[in-house]
């Protein structure tokens, strides 16, 4: 549930700057222009936090503060003064009266983000991350052999892992730095993982949290659902399946792996598949994809098969399926390849009549 | 700074600076270059700086009352209002509209910061002191009368390639009466 915070100023200047200032979180920003107005929606939307002036026609803060305090629906919504009136004597006068913090104008957006998400969780928005980004992964697993499985098989990636081998040792590395995924053995000793979620999610709510459990284990891939993670994944681990998954929980955009868009054509880059996971997961951004190309203009897509080692059917029908979704937005496809995709593909009916040039530049100019 | 002693033209200088350019860095990431003041004599009025400039100008006020009692006026030309006012609110031109309402707001504000910046300094140094509401005025000639002020000092800050005045009137209250407590 969102934070609300309330600004009660009679500026229309100051609610602007606040709610720029907060515009990278996920908060409701409420505004009243004196008084009268913040104690009536204090009252009614209960804020997580005020903001409150001193000076202002109709009701001053000072008055509003005095009022709020002496009502007990109220009293206990937490109160940083942010005013121009900077005095010391002021200053100390208010401090009495029970507010958590005082600022004095002018102020800074950074200074006043971390006065208030000391007192509210200001959940700022994760910047979308793509594949091809750096990630940074806790693995929490207490057998040595699984975390050299995970960290080779996922090297190909920009990931980066911290490893932690107990609840505790995990506790302490997430105290310490910002991860952008959990993965976690729920086989660690006692059934720690599932305390050890919790302890997590009281520190930082929005890190997704990947369980990696025996595949026979049902009744502890039923418990994490319940306890709270974002996905399991079952053992013995495939790669292929891991990374999806880990993907997935992080919300990870994995099609700059696969399409690019560059100088006036689409190019669709299909490698190697060795999981129908993958090809499901290229086959799912196909159409969305070749419609964002008709969107920007672009009136080609070329088909990048020059990573295919072994042809199969497989492979074969999603690069009918790409060449079936560019031709029915009328865009002209073409296939660039190598001596496999030439010789291979003459093994099959649908694949024969293929044109596989040598280069990108031979297909663009086609 | 002695309460039975005038006030000190240097050090009330100084307090104004402080005060203007450390508002105009904080919001609007601007540095402001003082060109020149005055100290005018009692009873003395002036037309303002920019009345030679094109156009209306927009002047915030504030005043503060208690041990020590005064007024601000922030003046500048309406075009540098509506260029601050788009800085402060990263607004396009268009965004901000035809209307005065907003751009009045800001520099309403930004006069309460500068007021506020400045007397908090002669709070601290025991003369307390507290803010009235803003209001802000447009017109092309004003003069401020100050008959009644026992300093007045005239501030022109270079704001980029345009100029802004800070006009400052004071007096200290003999009784000791409000003290400015809230």
């Amino acid at each position: 549930m969102k934070s609300k915070i309330l600004t009660v100023d009679d500026s229309r200047t100051v609610h602007i700057l606040v709610k720029k200032a907060f515009k990278e979180c996920e908060v409701d920003i409420l505004q009243a222009a004196n008084g009268v107005e913040g104690l009536s929606v204090a009252a009614k939307e209960s804020p997580n936090l005020i903001l409150l002036d001193v000076t202002m026609p109709v009701m001053d803060g000072i008055e509003m503060l005095t009022r709020l305090k002496g009502d007990p629906a109220l009293k206990q919504i937490p109160v940083i003064m942010l005013t121009a009136e900077g005095g010391r004597d002021a200053v100390m006068q208010i401090a009495k009266m029970g507010i958590r913090d005082y600022m004095v104008k002018p102020f800074k957006d950074d200074v006043l983000l971390e006065k208030v998400g000391r007192i509210v969780d200001l959940n700022k928005k994760a910047i979308e991350k793509t594949i091809l980004d750096d990630i940074n992964i806790l693995l929490v697993e207490d057998k040595p052999a699984i975390i050299q499985t995970v960290q080779d098989g996922l090297k190909h990636l920009p990931w980066s892992f911290v490893t932690a081998g107990s609840a505790a040792e995990a506790l302490n590395s997430y105290n310490d730095a910002q991860f952008d995924l959990v993965l976690m053995s729920l086989s660690l000793p006692q059934d720690s993982a599932f305390e050890l979620v919790k302890q997590i999610q009281t520190v930082r709510k929005k890190t997704p949290i990947v369980g990696m459990v025996v595949k026979s284990d049902s009744d502890r891939q039923h418990r994490a659902v319940q306890s709270g993670f974002d996905g399991t994944i079952t053992k013995p681990l495939d790669m292929g399946e891991l990374e999806m998954r880990s993907c997935r929980a992080m919300g990870i955009d994995t099609s700059p792996r696969y399409f690019k868009f560059e100088k006036g054509y689409l190019l669709v880059i299909v490698p190697q598949i060795e999981s129908m996971a993958r090809l499901g997961e290229i086959r799912s951004f196909v159409s969305s994809k070749v419609t964002d190309a008709v969107d920007s203009g672009y009136q080609k897509v070329v088909i990048d098969g020059t990573g295919i080692k072994e042809l199969d059917v497989n492979l074969i029908k999603l690069i009918i399926d790409i060449t079936n979704a560019a031709n029915d937005m009328s865009l002209k496809c073409t296939i660039v390849g190598n001596e496999t995709m030439r010789s291979e593909g003459n093994n099959f009916q649908e694949s024969k009549s293929w044109k596989v040039y040598d280069s990108i530049e031979e297909a663009v100019a086609e | 700074m002695e309460e039975s002693k005038p006030f000190n033209a240097d050090e009330i200088r100084f307090m104004v600076e402080h005060a203007l350019k450390d508002v105009f860095k904080t919001m609007l990431s601007i540095d402001l270059e003082l060109k020149e003041f005055t100290t005018m004599k009692e009873g003395e009025n002036a037309r303002s700086p920019l009345s030679k400039c094109d156009g209306a100008l927009v002047i915030g006020n504030v005043g503060f009352v208690g041990r020590v009692s005064g007024m601000v006026y922030t003046a500048m030309t309406d075009g540098l209002a509506r260029k601050v006012a788009m800085e402060m609110l990263g607004m396009s031109n268009s965004e901000l509209g035809e209307e005065h309402d907003l751009v009045n707001d800001v520099i309403g504000e930004l006069t309460n910061m500068s007021a506020g910046a400045f007397k908090n300094q002669l709070c601290d140094r025991g003369l307390a002191c507290r803010l009235s509401i803003p209001s802000i005025i447009r017109g092309k000639y004003f003069v401020v009368e100050g008959s009644s002020a026992e300093f007045r000092q005239i501030y022109v800050f270079g704001c980029g390639e345009e100029l802004l005045t800070f006009e400052l009137l004071m007096k200290r209250d003999e009784e000791g009466g409000d003290d400015g407590q809230l």
